[in-house]
């Protein structure tokens, strides 16, 4: 009897020992077929309607507190860690929500592969830097990137984003694929946000156009007119707060908080 | 068949399961060399799939991402098993119980000193059937590497198992 044979005989047999198994005995144990089975659910239970009830005590309690018109601002996190657009805060009210980009639903991507010929790969690395090992190979249209956070790390001249792979079976080698999750470091050059619309994804053109005017919100650069007596001027002419940086030299004027409309406080 | 709205992702999983425990089971023994590990490994595989089935039942192929899971916590297993046993044999203890007798025990210990992935496309092939296309899906490589695998896990095989014949 040759190799092959005796290796068939040998599958043949351990396919029939796995036949023997019951997956429906596993199944419920996983807490399939409409049974479940954990038997931690009811602690679980228990310990949510506690939480539920601590939280719904916690939000009277901030409902009959302070005014919240004199709530006038909120703690919004460092502007260099937030993109802007993705960035929604609720000013004047007791309760801020930020969602960070890459910080949301774990199973939606925010990225895919870009700038990246047909015949060509793009590399996931295990750490920022075309030095760090290969771990994995997308193609050129791979969509399914979500960014872990919105930090990028600049290395060796270039500038690297973590990531984590959604759609691990059309990775082209994930030879370091642990389980189910396979997270690594691209190049920011060649990925760009998720837009399932786009049939092809081709280099931004941006027309900028011509810089909008400062409008009366925005923080304006302050011009200081030697000796000339017209910045005082204005500043006794229209009541306003005046806020100095010690150290910076940077100084702007806002009007009094009553001028701003109660959604802007 | 009928399925309501709101019942079927669970439904799916629960005909998916059905339908590729088994397979996964002879696949996880195959790979880890253990018929006593081998329904854990594919009960953790199954779990991790269930935890994102909303994601997973998406995939052209889920029943080739549970088996490439599968592989992959039986090759970690295996290597932790390893590291465990050589430290036994450096501390000079043994089992406590000598591992049960397997049938076609030399065709096993001679899979078994196989790489992972060679362990896995010979595991593929031989239960399975599937094509080279295939094995590579699984494995997370290019064809023509899942054919060099399979090629030398086999020439691996036959040098030692047809080499304790003669």
């Amino acid at each position: 009897m040759n190799s092959d044979d005796r290796l068939r005989q040998a599958f043949e047999d351990l396919e029939r020992r796995s036949d023997a198994v019951d997956p429906r005995y596993s199944l419920q144990r996983l807490g399939g077929d409409g049974r479940r089975r954990n038997p931690w659910m009811p602690a679980l239970a228990g310990a949510a309607a506690v939480l539920a009830v601590i939280g719904v005590v916690a939000v009277s309690g901030l409902l009959s507190g302070p005014d919240t018109d004199d709530v006038v601002g909120t703690t919004v996190p460092d502007a260099t860690t937030l993109v802007p657009d993705s960035t929604t805060t609720s000013v004047g009210e007791p309760i801020t929500t930020t969602t960070i980009p890459g910080a949301g639903p774990t199973d939606i991507p925010t990225h895919q592969v870009t700038g990246v010929a047909e015949d060509d790969v793009l590399n996931v690395r295990a750490e920022p830097g075309p030095g760090a090992a290969l771990i994995a190979v997308l193609p050129p249209d791979y969509a399914g990137i979500r960014a872990l956070d919105n930090i990028e790390v600049v290395a060796d001249g270039g500038s690297w984003r973590q990531v984590e792979l959604l759609d691990p079976t059309r990775v082209v080698d994930g030879g370091e694929l642990d389980g189910m999750r396979l997270v690594g470091w691209v190049n920011t050059a060649f990925i760009t946000e998720y837009d399932p619309t786009l049939p092809e994804i081709a280099p931004c053109q941006h027309d900028i156009g011509p810089m909008p005017e400062p409008t009366g919100d925005a923080p304006t650069t302050s011009i200081r007119f030697a000796s000339s007596g017209l910045e005082d001027a204005c500043a006794r002419s229209s009541p306003s707060v005046r806020t100095s940086t010690p150290g910076t030299g940077r100084s702007t004027e806002s009007p009094p908080t009553s001028a701003l409309p109660a959604s802007r406080r | 068949m009928t399925i309501e709205v709101g019942q079927m992702t669970e439904t799916s999983f629960d005909d998916f399961y059905l339908r590729e425990f088994r397979p996964m089971v002879a696949l996880a023994a195959a790979v880890a060399g253990s018929h006593l590990l081998a329904e854990d490994l594919a009960q953790e595989a199954m779990t991790r799939v269930y935890r994102r089935w909303d994601r997973i039942s998406r995939y052209d192929k889920p029943g080739a991402f549970a088996r490439r899971v599968t592989i992959n916590l039986a090759a970690s297993r295996r290597k932790r098993d390893e590291v465990a046993e050589r430290g036994r044999t450096r501390l000079g203890t043994q089992h406590a119980l000598p591992p049960p007798a397997e049938p076609h025990d030399e065709v096993w210990k001679a899979v078994a000193s196989l790489p992972p992935k060679q362990r896995a496309a010979i595991a593929l092939h031989y239960l399975e059937d599937r094509p080279v296309d295939e094995i590579a899906e699984i494995l997370g490589c290019a064809a023509a590497t899942a054919r060099v695998h399979l090629h030398r896990a086999r020439a691996t095989l036959a040098d030692l198992l047809e080499g304790h014949e003669r």
